[in-house]
């Protein structure tokens, strides 16, 4: 059929040295349409970004593997994540698939391939917010929180800033963290990982932003944590008096 | 402790229980500490990842010299003020009870302190994220008047005070919008020029400076 034979010769030319070698092929299909420039430029973007970030692994990883991330998005699984890709071709061949195919099949609707380039897109973002968690430098780190706002929070994902809560070495790290997960509408699953991720806090400043976390959301089922916050002999005092309101509150609470 | 591979960066974490500690940036490769009272250290350089450890409850007073380009990590368990001096690249310092002070610094901090004022004055910031945390006490940061970021500040019991540009306060278009229930944390952000990496600024009894050299 002719759609699959397109699709063929499609692949093997994408695959051929001579497509790779020259960026400025793609870059003159893609200026003919204004919407594919404007998706391209932001892909482009993103995998600048990755190209030139050498990102290690040093402790985090194992925690890590547990993600159902597809093979494609993980890089290898040495100590150090070397995140050295040709620049262009991956976005370039990402790219190119879906205009070249476009204009081989019947001119009716672009859209379908605008969505799948976003689709793309919003994929590559998922991965990079995985990646920078995996840093061994905090500023990339943090870095993974300001990626929140332009990629909402997925399964996968919050598993991963569920993870930098509970063991990230840096505190201002796990702060960002308990944001990112709480900003938006807490869920009831991720309620019982959040008062779960309260069991291993040791900072004075996490319990209080916690206690007052489930005081907010009415967690009773965390009294028994604050409770043993209270005890705790290395708790300053002004942790304890937050405590103390807290939870004379959650009990009052009906 | 002379560095493996004196061409590269090195990373250098110190850990210390109850003392002051001054971090000072030199043209050497090596890293070489002084320490007076009590407690014990126990140290270690492999690949340029130094490791030096203070144990025990007697309180130290320790200076460390180290490469100027490194990455720094600080933790202080106890009582004790931080100071760091003209060191440049990642430095991320965790303070229990004392100030935390760093001085003609360049790239980028992690910083956070329980009860202890900040301070940072920088030569230069690089593109990359960073964040102030502290309960108690002021959270001052001295920046080059041509700094481009966007601070999300949020402090409670204080006010935000700055020398760059009006502060979009929540509910403005282009700033954090709030949640309205009692103990919610609100964002105001700051757009310093033409605004850059995301800096995280979080006082929880005290004031926010912001202010330009």
């Amino acid at each position: 059929m002719k759609k699959e034979a397109n699709t063929e010769l499609l692949m093997g030319f994408l695959a051929s040295e001579s497509f790779r070698a020259n960026p400025e092929l793609i870059k003159t299909f893609v200026a003919e349409n204004p919407q594919c420039l404007q998706v391209w430029e932001e892909i482009r973007e993103e995998w600048e970004l990755l190209g030139e970030q050498q990102i290690e692994v040093p402790v985090m990883p194992d925690r890590f593997h547990d993600l159902d991330l597809q093979q494609a998005e993980r890089s290898s699984s040495s100590k150090t994540i070397a995140i050295e890709l040709p620049r262009w071709s991956l976005a370039a061949a990402t790219l190119l698939l879906g205009l070249v195919v476009g204009l081989l099949w019947p001119r009716t609707d672009r859209s379908d391939e605008i969505s799948q380039l976003t689709e793309e897109l919003k994929k590559t973002r998922l991965s990079m917010q995985v990646l920078y968690l995996q840093s061994s430098d905090a500023g990339e780190r943090m870095y993974a929180a300001s990626l929140v706002e332009q990629q909402p929070l997925t399964e996968i994902t919050t598993e991963a800033w569920l993870v930098v809560l509970q063991e990230d070495p840096s505190l201002s790290v796990r702060m960002a963290a308990l944001d990112v997960l709480t900003r938006k509408q807490i869920s009831p699953s991720l309620r019982k990982r959040l008062i779960l991720a309260m069991e291993v806090q040791d900072s004075p400043m996490l319990r209080i932003e916690m206690a007052e976390l489930a005081q907010t959301h009415n967690w009773k089922e965390a009294i028994p944590i604050l409770k043993l916050w209270q005890k705790d002999v290395h708790s300053p005092l002004p942790l304890i008096n937050a405590l103390q309101k807290v939870i004379s509150r959650l009990n009052l609470n009906v | 402790m002379p560095l493996s591979k004196p061409n590269k960066a090195a990373t250098v974490q110190i850990s210390l229980q109850q003392g002051s500690l001054k971090i000072i940036a030199w043209d050497k490769a090596a890293v070489e500490y002084k320490a007076e009272g009590g407690g014990w250290i126990a140290d270690s350089e492999e690949q340029n990842e130094v490791l030096i450890k203070v144990e025990g409850k007697e309180e130290v007073k320790l200076i460390v010299y180290v490469p100027r380009h490194c990455h720094l990590i600080v933790k202080s368990l106890k009582e004790g003020p931080i100071e760091i001096r003209e060191v440049e690249g990642t430095l991320e310092v965790d303070a229990y009870n004392g100030s935390v002070k760093l001085t003609e610094v360049g790239g980028n901090a992690i910083v956070s302190s329980w009860n202890g004022p900040i301070f940072a004055s920088f030569k230069y910031v690089n593109d990359k994220a960073m964040a102030f945390t502290s309960y108690e006490g002021e959270i001052k940061l001295l920046l080059p008047h041509d700094t481009n970021a966007n601070i999300l500040a949020s402090y409670d019991n204080g006010s935000l005070i700055n020398d760059f540009a009006p502060v979009k306060t929540a509910g403005e278009e282009g700033a954090i919008g709030t949640q309205e229930v009692e103990g919610n944390r609100r964002w105001e952000e700051l757009t310093l020029g033409k605004g850059g990496p995301e800096w995280r600024v979080l006082n929880l009894n005290g004031n926010v400076m912001i202010l330009k050299w």
